[in-house]
């Protein structure tokens, strides 16, 4: 029997439904749990605060995308709007406007994780299958870096002449049109998301999908959830209607990304030992455009093709790795911080820019303590995360290494995103760099990645959940995507969320038994 | 109210900072109102309407053949956004421009207690740059925000793509979806009975 797609529109009254499992999330971790739940016979609701959006409802204009798809509108931020955070919040989460770009788990991330946090179990043999599986199912292989667009040949281009080790990047695509509309949910379904794959396998295999439905308090008694409360909130109004929707189940699975999952347990009165929404990582993300003599269109073609992670380990320091950008105007214009005409110049040259980004593996250094998640009285969720001395260090280091990349990529000049933009026409004007000031509101600093807040490790200390996916202060609740992780990961997190999930999975169906 | 600046920094870093770190009252120097149009704002007021209308030339010195700001309708695009967002975060943009507006920083740049809203360019244009470049932080989130906020709603509309040099998405209406991959799990493929 196929189950059910249920929208705001169709939420005119209070509703209580029950079922085996309720999984609140369908982004990368709850979409994959979704799919293994019902093939093992199980009887599942997914919830989604997100729209039910698909490609006949897509939007290929920012104006559009960013309200209807991301969080707050695409306005989400940490509080002193220092890092802009764009997180998908639509059917498919995450997996709906990421830009495709795939790893399997770092080897030196998985040592860490088992030496510094006690997690075992994630040994080769353990992995291989579940890769296979999921590469089998989302299509992910490498895309040929022939197809790179200009942006990222670019990047090609630029670290070779320095001698760097560029490597094509892994994309969960079908025939994809190498249109460059990633971020906007894939006009064509060529994007291999969940809302494409595991969420209708689901579907076709009788769950029932709420979305609309942001869950707002898990009650809870005696260490058990007894029971979901989501308010119907429609993706055209400020405000939740007055409609409720309950779910009762057996087990709760929370894979509502890095942020809301935290907000979620504190709402809830769900803190384990003070650490729901400690450690919180973004992979901070700068950049360094690039103004070129000829066309770029860095609007179209595959948003990512390359990457070099010739700096990911930096003895003492920050790593960080290198990827492009899709440049779009709104996002664009927000990534220039300056103001006047300097900045409007930008943007009229817009179509020969290219962007580069260097994207900071934050949390493997012991005095990195990461961001912080709170939930405010007033409902909305607070979010800070202080930019410390190590990372200042990094972004010195890689914006200088972006900007040459950027000239030696044959730019006639790069330009940060520093608040008093700086332009750099030759290597004889790297000292600019050097002179300028490196942090939170000196520079624009986005995070496309958000990892913990509810971090996995042995210690029941310092964890919020178990070697097991589960919440250290109740029986029936298991956390499940990338804010279990105990750092970042230095690589584009999604298939680690998958396979993660995947190790998930047999636990929440057995636990369900 | 020593305490009652601390505790709103804590909650609302926007507004709430921008309030403590401002100093004095404003009604002493009423800054100019806007009549508002016929279709009401959603969040702006007519204060912060004509604070908004005041730094738009400034974040946006459009040349010639740019569209206006009036012909994007930035300040409708803006309160359209705004009235999406959670009603504190709309608030705390007001009270962010009303703090712009503050007459003590017009003192400062040219001997006269100015609101933002009727100052002289060259003042306003000195007051976004102080704020760009405060030593309190809260003033550079406020420009952040608010700076952000106008470029995004003029540069998101598809009448300004042309002057970016970007053509604008293709039409994929006729782009078919591939056939689905079928469930690579036996039982997913039997179906299983709710």
């Amino acid at each position: 029997m196929t189950g059910q797609v249920y929208q705001a529109k169709d939420l005119t009254e209070d509703r209580e439904v029950s079922c085996d499992i309720c999984i609140i999330g369908s982004g990368a971790g709850g979409g994959t749990v979704a799919a293994n739940a019902v093939a093992a016979g199980k009887r599942v609701v997914l919830l989604e605060a997100g729209p039910y959006q698909t490609r006949n409802s897509f939007s290929m204009h920012e104006q559009d995308a960013f309200k209807n798809l991301y969080q707050e509108r695409g306005t989400r931020a940490t509080d002193d709007q220092a890092i802009t955070i764009l997180q998908g919040r639509t059917v498919g989460g995450g997996t709906t406007v990421n830009w495709t770009s795939c790893f399997r788990l770092p080897q030196k991330v998985l040592d860490h994780w088992r030496d510094r946090y006690g997690i075992t179990g994630l040994s080769e043999d353990r992995l291989l299958p579940i890769y296979e599986k999921t590469e089998k199912r989302l299509n992910i292989h490498t895309w040929p870096l022939e197809k790179a667009n200009a942006n990222n040949q670019k990047l090609i281009k630029g670290a070779q002449a320095l001698g760097h080790d560029v490597k094509p990047l892994r994309r969960n695509v079908r025939e994809c049109l190498n249109s460059g509309y990633c971020g906007f949910g894939c006009p064509a379904d060529r994007k291999q998301g969940m809302l494409v794959t595991t969420i209708q396998d689901a579907l076709k295999g009788g769950m029932h999908l709420f979305a609309d439905a942001p869950v707002t308090q898990l009650i809870h008694e005696n260490g058990r959830i007894k029971e979901a409360v989501a308010k119907v909130h429609p993706v055209g109004a400020n405000a939740p209607s007055s409609k409720t929707l309950r779910v009762k189940a057996k087990t709760f699975v929370l894979s509502g990304g890095a942020i809301n999952n935290p907000a979620l347990l504190l709402k809830s009165g769900l803190n384990v030992n003070g650490q729901v929404g400690k450690r919180l990582f973004l992979h901070p993300v700068i950049g360094v455009a690039g103004l070129y003599a000829e066309p770029v269109n860095g609007f179209y073609g595959a948003p990512q093709s390359a990457s070099s992670h010739r700096y990911i380990e930096r003895k003492d320091g920050v790593g960080f790795f290198i990827e492009s950008a899709p440049i779009h105007p709104a996002l664009s214009s927000v990534a220039f911080k300056d103001f006047g005409p300097k900045s409007v110049a930008l943007m009229a040259n817009l179509s020969r820019t290219g962007i580069l980004l260097a994207i900071h593996a934050d949390g493997f250094l012991p005095e990195e303590k990461g961001g912080e998640v709170t939930a405010r009285p007033d409902g909305r969720i607070g979010i800070t995360y202080p930019v410390g001395a190590k990372l200042i260090e990094a972004f010195r280091e890689s914006h200088d290494v972006l900007t040459q990349i950027t000239l030696a990529a044959g730019a006639q000049k790069a330009m940060t995103f520093h608040f008093d933009a700086l332009e750099i026409s030759g290597p004889a004007e790297r000292n600019k760099l050097k002179r300028a000031e490196y942090g939170a509101l000196k520079h624009a600093i986005f995070s496309a990645h958000q990892m913990g807040g509810c971090a996995m490790g042995a210690n029941e200390k310092e964890s919020v959940v178990d070697l097991d996916f589960r919440h250290r202060a109740t029986t029936n609740l298991f956390v499940v995507d990338g804010s279990v992780f105990p750092t970042s990961l230095g690589v584009n997190p999604s298939q680690t969320i998958y396979t993660l999930a995947h190790l998930a999975s047999e636990v929440v169906v057995s636990a369900t038994n | 109210m020593g305490s009652t600046r601390r505790s709103l920094l804590k909650k609302g870093m926007l507004g709430g900072g921008l309030l403590a770190a401002s100093g004095l009252g404003l009604s002493l120097f009423p800054g100019k109102k806007l009549k508002l149009p016929d279709t009401p704002f959603k969040v702006l007021t007519s204060e912060t309407y004509a604070i908004l209308l005041a730094v738009v030339p400034h974040v946006l010195p459009l040349p010639e053949h740019f569209p206006s700001a009036r012909e994007i309708n930035v300040a409708r695009r803006v309160d359209d956004l705004l009235a999406l967002m959670h009603p504190a975060d709309a608030a705390e943009l007001n009270q962010a421009l009303e703090v712009l507006e503050n007459p003590l920083l017009g003192l400062m740049l040219d001997g006269r207690p100015q609101p933002f809203s009727t100052a002289s360019v060259a003042v306003q244009e000195q007051t976004l740059r102080r704020w760009k470049n405060s030593s309190l932080e809260v003033r550079r989130t406020g420009y952040v925000a608010i700076s952000g906020l106008v470029k995004s709603a003029y540069f998101s509309h598809p009448k300004t793509y042309k002057v970016t040099g970007y053509p604008g998405p293709p039409d994929f209406s006729n782009v078919p979806s591939p056939q689905p991959l079928g469930p690579i799990n036996e039982a997913q493929q039997q179906g299983v009975q709710p």
